[in-house]
């Protein structure tokens, strides 16, 4: 009987032994492009155009391609828009790490409850409005009006809150998905 | 027993000598838990303590037969005299098979040459249930540097990470060790004593061991034959978590040179609370699993041993943060920005990983003086971090997987040869390699590569009465293959380092009072991967990292001086002061520009090289005040600077002093060594800081106090050791300079534990 234990103790040990050692299946000669699998916003691109359809419609870039870290942007445009004027301000964001480009802005319009834009105009007159919401009624930000008032330069800070769970209108809970700031100038 | 009748009792003499000393076992020396050490004439004993101790008090002028005692073993007896505070030794063939006589040795510590605290027995029962660095931070030089309650790593003389070498069981720990939210994946349950080599090892155990060394090592698996084990149970309020740790293991009768051990534990705790609030998402679950077999003659003997390590951390929610603004209304709050209730999910962000060791080794002597152990492991390390956020395209999100993803995969083979032939001298010589391979997925952080390193070793010791004197040097070699994918090609960068360390050392007791160490010694390490290519941001502490691919080697001589005072047999006073001179210092530099990305404006840290000293010390004092009461006391500070910029280094322990008084009951119904105490800890304020490199000031001094009770409690000849302890016993609200949440909420508020340790032997 005492060998049986004995046998039972050593089948254990081995069956544990044959089910160790887990591999690393990639080779570190083949290294991936980094960030092949993830998801990063890599472009913001502003369109404005008037409302009344005088002033032609024009649309100003930021693109770092290469995302956080790395090279700088490789566009950062400055926003030249009319004065006195009410312009129709729409948002895309894109992923262009991917080919074709992942237009990030259609997720963000699918989770619109989680998701809120902010705009903070320095140095120039500009009146900000949304004109879009979630479906709990709460501002989104993705198309906006912007009434213009006189001539100056100063800077537009288009800032993308993520809030899930906390959405609030406010722009204190949530991280912070986009901020990015751009030279502004009425004329 | 005819001869215990001849023994004389002198019951007019002196009563009041000590006797100590350890128990270990004949065959291999390990130390001897739960001997009964009874002197039959004076009806009066003590059991030694895991550590092998054994201390008895008021003893008589006189002599005694000593009877040893051990479960699963025949009584021993032997005669002793005592004339005074004694010292005696003992060995007991463990082994109910190899029972012929028990030996009796004189006093003598193995020597130690460098300052190497060490925790086991009682004092590393206390810590079960904690991870491996909040164990060690009970020794002095020794703190850690905190990611919320779970993710801890061991400081050593206020270096950590790569600076500091861990190896568990012998196999030198390869994982990604360079992040400072990475905590050591080692299972302390199966680590019977923990020792630290501070500002020394870098000949022996690897020429980066700039601060130090951290050894983990089980008990050796049990010399008689027969079944034992142990079952260690911990749970604790805070967190409502709790952890089972079993061992068991087995010598064969018909077969006694064969031993297999199987052991394994679970952990699981739920949100930590501070004594306002609930930290949101911080559970954790861990499960690790180890064997071993062994086969030993006495000339040569073969070891194998495999063992996972498999936590799940999750990490606080509201300390994952998206850019600067985010990270200024964080530290502004008073409360997190994010808070909860209690629960034991573990949601995103948390970091999964996994950690495997399997080494084959074993040793041969090699005539009558010397040995050759060798070794042969390999180690897979996998490390997943889950970001805060799903991808917002829902088929990315639908796989659910981590942003980032490491395997490192490490080969390590070792020969030595060490020679101690009872003469003055000894000595070790060797030779190591090893091969390491990373690969990533997901997000850029640090590239692939395969790095391999070669090592020759000698060191040589001179023993003599009251001196001891030790020299060594290696030489290692270091080779890296970087390799990137740009999306064009696959870029291939080679680094060569190579260099020699040393170390020179030397004890001398004045006294049966005084003794004092000496150790110089040096320690270089070639830059890490991360230090080279990091470039990215890391979430969390709201920085771009960027590496510098013309970083040199960083090199280090450390100095050590220890004074030990021992004016009684509970008495105790040590002192230690070491430094640090470094040349091509690696270390993070915020700089002008701030990085601009699309999630806004965050600083750049470059690594940088440069000079720096490092200058502490550590003095610890015990006595006893009364024949139940004892008092100890420990103290240390740390000063760091860079020279290269003038500057203080960040990051560095503030200097902190700690105080305790433990009362030392008699033994009453099957309960013995029955002790409870209460310790205050005094942590000040860290005002070295570099100037304007942090986000937040370092938070205010603190004290903190802890209580605790425990014991052996005896029934139907089972020992359990049980313990119950209450940590921040006053619910204090603190934070911490060493803990990198402390920008966004308060360290863990009270936490009782309630500890038992159940030996198990049969036959």
């Amino acid at each position: 009987m005492k060998n049986i234990h004995y046998f039972l103790f050593i089948a254990i040990v081995m069956i544990l032994f044959t089910w160790s050692c887990k591999k690393d299946d990639s080779s570190p000669k083949h290294p991936p492009v980094g960030t092949n699998e993830g998801e990063v916003i890599t472009s913001v691109i502003v369109q404005v155009s008037d409302s009344a359809g005088i002033w032609p419609a024009q649309t100003f870039k930021f693109r770092d391609l290469d995302g956080a870290g790395g090279s700088p942007p490789v566009q950062f445009d400055t926003i030249r828009i009319p004065v006195q004027t009410t312009l129709l301000v729409h948002l895309i964001l894109l992923d262009e790490t991917k080919l074709p480009a992942d237009t990030i802005s259609n997720d963000i319009l699918d989770e619109a409850v989680d998701h809120l834009f902010f705009f903070e105009h320095t140095g120039v007159d500009i009146i900000t409005t949304y004109l879009d919401s979630d479906s709990n009624g709460l501002p989104l930000g993705l198309d906006t009006k912007w009434v213009t008032g006189t001539a100056a330069t100063g800077t537009s800070r288009i800032i993308l809150k993520h809030q899930p769970g906390v959405k609030d209108g406010t722009i204190t809970p949530g991280a912070t998905d986009v901020d990015v700031t751009f030279n502004c100038e009425l004329y | 027993m005819a001869w215990l009748l001849g023994s004389s009792i002198q019951t007019h003499a002196q009563c009041n000598y000590t006797i100590t000393g350890r128990v270990t076992d004949k065959a291999d020396g390990t130390p001897l838990e739960f001997v009964a050490v009874y002197l039959v004439e004076m009806q009066t004993g003590a059991m030694s303590d895991s550590t092998g101790k054994y201390t008895i008090e008021k003893v008589c002028k006189g002599t005694y037969s000593v009877r040893l005692s051990h479960i699963g073993c025949e009584p021993v007896e032997k005669k002793i005299t005592v004339t005074g505070n004694t010292t005696i030794n003992f060995t007991l063939p463990h082994s109910a098979n190899l029972l012929e006589s028990v030996d009796i040795t004189s006093y003598k510590e193995p020597e130690k040459l460098v300052l190497m605290p060490e925790l086991s027995g009682a004092a590393l029962d206390k810590t079960r249930g904690s991870t491996l660095a909040g164990a060690l931070s009970n020794l002095p030089g020794v703190t850690m540097l905190k990611t919320g309650s779970t993710i801890e790593k061991p400081v050593v003389h206020g270096l950590y990470g790569n600076r500091v070498l861990i190896f568990n069981n012998g196999v030198r720990l390869e994982s990604q060790q360079w992040g400072s939210e990475h905590a050591p994946e080692v299972d302390p349950f199966t680590a019977t004593k923990l020792t630290v080599i501070t500002g020394a090892g870098s000949v022996r155990y690897g020429s980066d061991a700039i601060a130090g060394v951290i050894l983990a090592d089980p008990a050796p698996i049990r010399d008689s034959s027969g079944t034992g084990g142990q079952l260690d149970l911990v749970g604790f309020t805070n967190g409502r978590g709790g952890a089972v740790s079993g061992m068991a293991e087995h010598r064969f009768k018909q077969l006694m040179p064969l031993a297999v051990r199987l052991q394994g534990t679970f952990k699981r705790s739920g949100n930590i609370t501070t004594p306002d609030y609930y930290l949101k998402n911080t559970g954790m679950k861990e499960y690790d699993f180890s064997w071993a077999a062994t086969w030993t003659k006495k000339t040569y003997g073969f070891e194998l041993w495999y063992s996972q390590f498999n936590p799940d951390l999750a990490i606080f929610s509201a300390s994952h943060i998206g850019n600067l603004t985010d990270f200024d209304n964080a530290i502004h709050s008073d409360v997190p920005l994010e808070t909860s209730g209690f629960s034991y999910t573990i949601a995103r962000p948390y970091q999964h990983s996994e950690h495997e060791f399997f080494r084959a080794g074993g040793f041969i002597s090699t005539g009558k003086s010397g040995k050759i152990n060798f070794s042969y492991s390999r180690q897979y390390d996998l490390r997943q971090e889950y970001d805060k956020d799903l991808p917002l395209n829902d088929s990315l999100a639908a796989l659910n997987l981590p942003e980032l993803s490491f395997e490192i995969t490490s080969h390590i083979a070792d020969v030595v040869w060490s020679h101690q032939d009872g003469s003055a001298f000894s000595g070790q010589a060797g030779i190591s390699g090893q091969w390491q391979g990373n690969t990533f997925e997901g997000r850029f952080f640090i590239p692939s590569y395969i790095a391999r390193t070669g090592a020759l070793f000698a060191t040589e010791r001179w023993s003599g009465e009251n001196t001891s004197a030790e020299a060594g040097i290696r030489y290692e070699l270091k080779d890296v293959d970087v390799y990137i994918n740009t999306g064009e090609e696959i870029r291939n960068d080679s680094y060569k380092y190579g260099g020699l360390s040393g170390t020179l050392g030397g004890s001398h007791r004045f006294n049966e009072q005084w003794e004092l160490l000496l150790n110089l010694s040096t320690a270089w390490r070639a830059p890490t991967v991360n230090e080279l290519y990091a470039d990215g941001l890391h979430h969390g502490a709201a920085a771009v990292e960027k590496g510098d691919i013309t970083l040199k080697e960083e090199s280090a001589i450390n100095s050590s001086i220890g004074l030990t005072f021992k004016p009684g047999a509970a008495s105790e006073i040590g002192l230690s002061l070491y430094s640090s001179f470094f040349s091509g210092f690696i270390y993070l530099q915020p700089e002008l520009p701030p990085s601009v990305i699309i999630q806004g404006t965050f600083p750049t840290f470059f690594y940088r090289q440069g000079d720096a000293r490092l200058i502490g010390g550590d003095v610890h004092a015990t006595t006893k005040l009364s024949q139940h009461v004892y008092v100890n006391g420990k103290a240390s500070f740390l000063y760091a600077r860079n020279t290269e910029t003038d500057d203080y280094l960040p990051g560095i322990p503030p200097g902190r002093a700690e105080g305790g008084l433990e009362y030392h009951f008699k033994d009453i119904y099957g309960w013995t060594n029955l002790k409870a105490g209460f310790t205050a800890s005094y942590i000040s304020r860290q005002t070295h800081v570099p100037s304007e490199a942090d986000y937040a000031p370092p938070p205010p001094d603190y004290l903190l106090g802890s209580i605790e009770a425990g014991g052996l409690l005896t029934i139907n000849k089972q020992t359990v050791s049980v313990s119950l302890s209450v940590d921040n016993v006053f619910n204090t609200a603190y934070r911490d300079y060493m803990n990198r949440y402390r920008y966004f909420a308060d360290e863990a508020g009270r936490n009782v534990v309630l500890r038992l340790k159940i030996p198990i032997n049969g036959q």
